[in-house]
């Protein structure tokens, strides 16, 4: 009984050693003998694509390094980036602190309609670039497609394929300065920015300009009212000594809320995100006319008196000053 | 002999799992047992604003003789969309119910306006001087005040609470 179990431990152990001395490395695949490239989209899968921002792609490059180097890239948008399309001319590796290092490996890239395109100076057969597209005006609603593709110096090609991706309808202003008095009227109906602030000075030269004023703002010593944002509809009783321009009628709608971290409107923290379809979905029935006593991180959705714009209005910093707000609008 | 100890011992654990089993009470339409305790009152009162944060200021008053509860709210706060949260003793349940999705509750017909004298606001928090004033004059409820009834663990007993708000002077 015990010296069958020690021979069958015996013959296990030199089982054992028989793997182990088998030590040929094996290719789980057929060796690469030819350009092959991939590619990753960097910027999250869940950030909406917004106008006048940039998607970020790394596209990776390689041949063996006796059939020749890389000679040239380039990516075929199906509609053509704004101004700032490019790729990045360097190839990255990380260091040992984890910090992407930079290796010049090309010349500036060229970007001419729908294609972007790059030469490679160094004498390399490996290379990661990095791809920067701007999304055009034309873009938006669209879906936007990606043909990356390389040539090496033996005559070979690549292509990679990356999309189709959805470009938001909305559109975003970022760190907007409102100030108690003086720059506080702030209007969602601009054709291009999401969010326009007028002054006092603006009003007195253009006194048409108080029609397109959607809330007034206004800092109080009082802690129960401090930062608040009004519409023309707002109870006297909570806004003491602010003034309405006249001409302001705009009855706007507001939910306040706290805690909705947008990453794209808090400046790359957090990691909540803000879509078209939370505009869509919002339901402005538990709206009021005014909200008090905002702090940094809160916000309010807002709804235009025609209901033809909703936006979300972040609060980057609250301080003795006035308000950093950043906006994100959506068109109706 | 080990094996009889053990058997005894079986069948002595079986006895109890039957009797553990055997005290069936009752349970109601909510499938919530229904106990034998007879407390029922209001243990805590608050109310959310839109931005999922409170809008009280200081504690909310509970006078369980007199089944009122008074939350005193911030200057200012919008009371037609208020999410309302009722603590209640223990197996007691209110009626009607709080949704435990979506309840935005209209809470503007508690507001009650009072005359306030010296005293009556110390730190920003309401006093006892305050809440019995209100309390000892029901007449002066309002009649659009919300009411909600505790039933409570025998589901016998039932009481009717009167819920007002009081908004803070401003600060």
């Amino acid at each position: 009984m015990k010296l069958t179990h020690i021979y069958s431990s015996l013959l296990l152990a030199l089982a054992f050693l028989g793997v182990s001395c088998d030590d040929e490395p094996v290719l789980m695949k057929d060796p690469i003998a030819a350009l092959s490239n991939d590619c990753i989209k960097r910027s999250l899968p869940v950030a909406p694509n917004l106008i006048g921002q940039e998607i970020e792609f790394a596209y990776a490059m390689a041949l063996p390094e006796e059939l020749g180097n890389l000679t040239s890239a380039q990516v075929v948008a199906s509609i053509p980036g704004a101004t700032g399309t490019h790729f990045d001319p360097n190839s990255y590796y990380t260091d040992a602190s984890g910090q992407d290092i930079p290796v010049l490996v090309a010349s500036d890239s060229q970007t001419s309609g729908e294609t972007t395109s790059i030469q490679f100076t160094a004498d390399t057969s490996a290379a990661t670039l990095r791809f920067y597209y701007v999304v055009p005006e034309e873009a938006r609603g669209k879906e936007v497609s990606f043909k990356f593709s390389v040539q090496s110096s033996n005559g070979q090609s690549a292509e990679y394929d990356m999309g189709p991706y959805t470009i938001s309808n909305m559109d975003m202003t970022r760190n907007l300065s409102l100030t108690s008095d003086d720059a506080c009227y702030l209007s969602f109906r601009d054709n291009a920015e999401a969010a326009v602030i007028y002054t006092k000075n603006d009003l007195t030269a253009d006194p048409s300009l108080a029609s397109q004023i959607d809330l007034v703002y206004a800092l109080h010593a009082s802690g129960d009212l401090s930062h608040a944002l009004y519409a023309a509809d707002a109870p006297e009783a909570y806004r003491p000594d602010v003034v309405f321009p006249s001409g302001f009628s705009n009855q706007t709608k507001m939910i306040k809320v706290y805690g909705l971290r947008d990453r794209q409107l808090s400046n790359l923290q957090y990691s909540n995100f803000i879509d078209d379809l939370d505009f869509q979905d919002i339901n402005m029935d538990r709206s009021t006319n005014y909200v008090l006593a905002l702090k940094e991180e809160a916000g309010a959705w807002v709804e235009t008196a025609d209901g033809s714009y909703r936006a979300f209005v972040y609060i980057n910093t609250a301080g003795a000053d006035g308000l950093t707000v950043s906006v994100k609008r959506y068109k109706m | 002999m080990k094996t009889i100890i053990n058997k005894f011992i079986i069948a002595a654990l079986l006895l109890l799992g039957v009797a553990a089993c055997s005290k069936d009470l009752p349970i109601d339409e909510d499938g919530l047992l229904i106990t034998t305790r007879q407390e029922c009152y209001v243990s805590n009162f608050e109310l959310l604003g839109t931005d999922q944060q409170t809008i009280r200021v200081g504690n909310s008053y509970i006078d369980t003789v007199a089944q009122v509860a008074i939350a005193y709210v911030q200057f200012g706060t919008d009371l037609t969309q208020v999410w309302p949260q009722v603590s209640l003793v223990e197996d007691a349940k209110l009626s009607p119910k709080i949704p435990t999705y979506d309840g935005w509750t209209d809470f503007s017909g508690s507001k009650m306006s009072v005359d306030f004298i010296d005293g009556d606001w110390v730190g920003g928090n309401a006093t006892d001087q305050l809440s019995e004033r209100i309390v000892g004059t029901p007449s002066a409820f309002p009649t659009t005040a919300k009411k909600y009834t505790v039933i409570a663990g025998d589901r016998k007993i039932k009481k009717e609470y009167t819920f007002l708000i009081v908004e803070r002077p401003l600060q």
